[in-house]
């Protein structure tokens, strides 16, 4: 009951196998190994310190903001020209001729797609 | 680790040294620099002590050295930093030392005043050379303009005064008398004015500006003079223009009459003058070679006369036993360094030839011995930061060996900003990377000593900011897009411009993944967040939560270090009395509130995995919950949401406040208990001892002077603690939000910045906006450095000390101590000016 319920949690979660083990296995080995691989010298004491504390609360901190945007409970409310604009520069789904083209014939428009939610103002909730 | 982690371990030693080796083996010592001497005579004053002469005789050798570095800054010579470490030297020598700078002091002083009083008789000469020269000036003036009242008289070449009235028949000519000489010139017209009113108008000055400024011997500054020459008649008003002349400071030069006088007179006076400058610059030459002699060997006679008087200050604190014959020192070292002590020791008997080898004995005591943390050019920063709230109490766990990296990061939460921190890094970068040139060349000024000794710091801090600045996907308030945004716009069908007009904004939800990808940003936040208008209110949810979770490990780990105190001083009952209820406590209740967040991140999200229980619409509010756990509350849930996050959260909360609530009296009371069962056993132990000491007769033995136990002292002291570390806990948690506040504040600012004035330049179009950007590119580069950097870098490092000061330390350190402070002459080779005692 208890396990299935674990990996129900696991199952989830929204996170990618391939970045969190990058990113653990990186300040593991600076907070882990790194450490015992210090030179000898006056100093090693406060170079090992360093290192880990560096490492936790780097690595901490990495994992707070992933975890926060591992189930996010809002999306993000963008402006209509940023709209166009991620369009155009990250999805790379938008032709600039087509737009100009859409626009005469806006008026006959229909929204049919369910997937897409236009408001002119969301409340945000956290 | 060595002595940044605890305090080094500190012996109370006496030393005995034979008189005549005693002043080698201090200078010794000081050079080790480790050892701090305990002033033995203290109700001694100053002036009653053994070496107050020897410390008089240094300080007169000092002054003189003081006299001729001026003199030598005067004549702007360079004095020669050799950078070499001269011995402290002998008594003996001190007299030649002393012979030297006074014969330097002597012929510089010499010098000094001949060439003064030639400058001054040059200043005269020169002054009568002018008067002269303009006196002629008048009187050819005067002939002219008298022209034909000189034809008319009988004698051709009578002098001017006699011509300037007709002679009148029967009478002999009318006496006119004059007087000539200089004033500066700023005084002229106020001793015009009280020439007129006293002598009625009947005087006739005439004046005349001498061009070039003339060197006043005293001053050596540039004065200007005015040559004035009076005439009147009779000699009343001659009395009273000489007196009103004495008065007004002017000097009067005699002025011959006869032309033909004047100008043999100006002739002398030139002929003299060339005498005078070869003499001048004779003497400037000598002074000049004196100086530059001196120039040579300064620094060393400074680092001499430095050292002696810091030897003879030490020797000064020492006890001179019964015999006369040896000094007693007492002072504390650090155990470590036993072995180079004892070395210098021998090599100060060797140095002043002497046969006795002096004895080091360690001693047992109460007293509380000094605090000394080895430090290093890095550790050293941080060192000063916590110093500067309290110095350790001996041989407590140093709060510094952390601060090296959590002062740093904490700092960063707040200043996360890439692009600033790049700034920050490229400062602290130069200075460490050219930290041996900057040292040499001395700079000074108060603001730079204070960048400059927090280098390393600086260098930290900006590589945390850099690295939360990329978490928190912040550059000049923009972001990066590596990884490729989780959110798309998705099907474009509906992002036409009819549709994005008529609504203004759009929200992507969640719940679709052709719109989130269902896999978060690898590396920090996602960039669309910088672009969304809804911005604030994501980050703020989360940078709230990272507030409270880091500010709980960071007192979480504080407390941790007390354990390492408990166990090191042996005080095993503190970790069940104090330790384990404290930590308890903390975990308890603001862990359990760590947890839920964590909690409420893995188990509600929007998706198809989700439930409707688990769903945007029925996510808690972390701090509701925490607030209805303590006081025992259930909200109802909206419409069919769970009104807990999982099953048995009631029970759980339940029973997580009443451990915790537990704890509050397990903190409170024991520990007063146990101090007076200790007490009282020490009492009946030393009662016993004594008793045994007198039975065998073998005198008194000295009590250990403890003060008197009063028991409701002790438990309102505690009574006190308690109530500080359980609402310490709850304000504290709250403090460590300063964390969200200024790093909000910070993102704010920088965005604020982009759009009021970096924006506008970026919209112009035409060449003229080229130029304008040019124009408001300056400025906003001005505002980042300034307002952005500087002074939100000092803001959050401010709010960062009180972090580590109050929050932080406030879980395990005591800060009792005082500080070790050893003889050293390393501050005197350095030439700082700051002097121990």
């Amino acid at each position: 009951m208890r396990e299935q319920g674990v990996s129900q949690l696991i199952g989830k979660m929204g996170a990618d196998a391939i970045p969190v083990a990058v990113v653990t296995a990186f300040f593991g080995v600076v907070g882990l190994v790194l450490p015992f691989i210090v030179g000898r010298g006056p100093n090693k004491g406060v170079i090992q310190v360093v290192l880990s504390i560096t490492a936790a609360s780097c690595w901490l901190f990495w994992l707070l903001a992933y975890m926060h945007q591992m189930n996010p409970l809002i999306g993000p409310q963008l402006h209509n020209t940023t709209v166009i604009a991620l369009q155009y520069l990250w999805d790379n789904n938008l032709n600039l001729t087509e737009l100009e083209s859409t626009t005469d014939m806006s008026s006959t428009m229909e929204f049919t797609s369910s997937t897409m939610e236009f408001t002119s103002s969301t409340p945000a909730t956290a | 680790m060595g002595s940044i982690f605890r305090s080094e371990e500190m012996a109370l030693c006496q030393l005995f040294l034979s008189s005549e080796a005693a002043y080698n083996c201090v200078s010794e010592i000081g050079e080790v620099g480790l050892v701090q001497f305990r002033d033995l005579n203290p109700d001694v004053n100053a002036f009653q002590r053994k070496f107050v002469h020897e410390v008089r005789r240094c300080d007169e050798m000092d002054r003189k050295l003081r006299y001729l570095e001026k003199e030598i800054l005067k004549d702007k010579l360079q004095i020669i930093d050799t950078g070499e470490n001269p011995a402290a030297p002998q008594p003996r020598e001190m007299i030649d030392l002393e012979a030297t700078f006074e014969k330097l002091e002597n012929e510089l002083r010499e010098v000094n005043a001949n060439a003064e009083t030639l400058k001054k008789n040059s200043l005269e000469l020169t002054e009568l050379k002018h008067v002269l020269a303009t006196t002629q000036l008048f009187f050819q003036e005067e002939a002219q303009t008298s022209l034909t009242i000189e034809q008319r008289d009988s004698e051709p070449n009578s002098s001017i005064t006699q011509n300037l009235l007709p002679a009148e028949e029967g009478k002999g000519p009318v006496q006119l008398g004059f007087v000539c000489g200089v004033t500066n010139r700023e005084r002229m017209p106020m001793f015009e004015r009280m020439l007129w009113r006293v002598c009625r108008g009947n005087v006739f000055v005439r004046q005349s500006e001498v061009q070039q400024p003339l060197e006043d011997p005293v001053t050596g500054e540039e004065v200007f003079k005015t040559v004035f020459i009076i005439f009147f008649q009779g000699e009343q008003l001659k009395t009273k223009v000489k007196k009103i002349c004495e008065g007004c400071r002017t000097t009067m030069y005699p002025c011959p009459e006869s032309a033909q006088e004047r100008k043999e007179m100006g002739q002398g006076v030139e002929g003299r003058l060339a005498d005078l400058r070869t003499v001048l610059n004779q003497t400037t030459d000598h002074r000049h070679r004196v100086l530059a002699a001196a120039a040579k060997h300064l620094r060393t006679w400074f680092i001499k006369v430095k050292k002696m008087k810091a030897i003879y200050h030490t020797l000064n604190m020492l006890n001179l036993d019964v015999t006369n014959k040896c000094l007693i020192a007492e002072c504390w070292i650090p155990t470590v360094d036993m072995g180079s002590i004892r070395a210098a020791l021998r090599k100060g008997t060797e140095r002043a030839g002497s046969s006795v080898e002096p004895i080091i004995n360690q001693m047992h005591t109460h007293m509380m011995p000094p605090t000394f943390h080895r430090t290093n050019k890095f550790t050293i920063g941080f060192q000063n930061l916590i110093d500067s709230y309290g110095i350790a109490t001996y041989r407590e766990v140093n709060p510094a060996l952390y601060t090296t990296t959590t002062f740093p990061f904490l700092f960063a939460v707040m200043f996360g900003d890439a692009g600033h921190a790049m700034i920050m890094l490229l400062f602290s970068g130069w200075m460490v990377l050219r930290e041996r040139q900057l040292i040499a060349s001395k700079m000074s000024g108060e603001i730079w000593n204070i960048f400059f000794s927090g280098r390393y710091i600086l260098l930290l801090m900006s590589l945390f900011s850099i690295y939360t600045g990329i978490i928190y996907n912040d550059i000049f308030s923009k972001s990066f897009n590596i990884f490729g945004s989780s959110w798309h716009i998705g099907d474009n069908a509906n992002a036409t411009e009819a549709n994005l007009q008529a609504w203004g904004e759009l929200t992507l939800d969640p719940y679709y993944r052709d719109l989130y990808s269902g896999k978060p940003y690898p590396v920090g936040f996602d960039p669309i967040w910088q672009i969304a208008v809804n911005k604030i209110a994501f980050q703020n949810s989360y940078k709230m939560k990272i507030s409270i979770i880091i500010g709980v490990f960071h007192m979480i780990f504080g407390i941790m270090v007390s354990l390492a105190n408990h166990l090191f001083f042996r005080r095993y009952w503190n970790i069940v009395c104090e330790f384990i209820p404290q930590m308890v406590f903390l975990v308890s209740l603001f862990g359990y509130l760590c947890f839920m967040v964590f909690f409420k991140w893995v188990s509600f999200g929007c998706g198809e995995e989700f439930d409707a229980q688990h769903n945007s619409d029925c996510a808690p509010s972390v701090l509701i919950y925490f607030i209805n756990m303590v006081l025992l509350k259930k909200d109802e849930p909206p419409g069919d949401c769970d009104a807990f996050m999982y099953n048995g959260q009631f029970i759980v909360q339940l029973i997580l406040l009443v451990i915790a609530l537990l704890c509050v009296p397990i903190l409170l009371i024991p520990k007063p208990f146990i101090a007076r069962y200790q007490y009282y056993q020490r009492m009946r132990r030393q009662a016993v001892s004594q008793q045994l000491l007198e039975t065998q007769g073998a005198g008194t033995s000295v009590p250990v002077h403890e003060e008197e136990f009063e028991f409701s002292e002790v438990f309102i002291e505690q009574a006190i603690h308690t109530i500080e570390f359980v609402l310490g806990c709850v304000s504290h948690t709250a403090s460590y939000l300063r964390l969200w506040a200024l790093s909000l504040a910070h993102g704010q600012l920088s965005e604020v910045l982009w759009n009021m004035v970096m924006k506008i330049g970026l919209q112009q179009g035409s060449t003229v906006g080229c130029v304008m950007l040019y124009v408001i590119f300056s400025f906003w580069a001005v505002l980042t450095v300034s307002i952005l950097v500087l002074m939100e870098g000092l803001s959050a490092f401010l709010h960062t000390l009180r972090l580590h000061w109050v929050e932080f330390q406030s879980k395990f350190y005591k800060g009792e101590g005082y500080a070790f402070a050893p003889l050293t002459f390393k501050h005197i080779i350095n030439g700082d000016d700051e002097e121990t005692g």
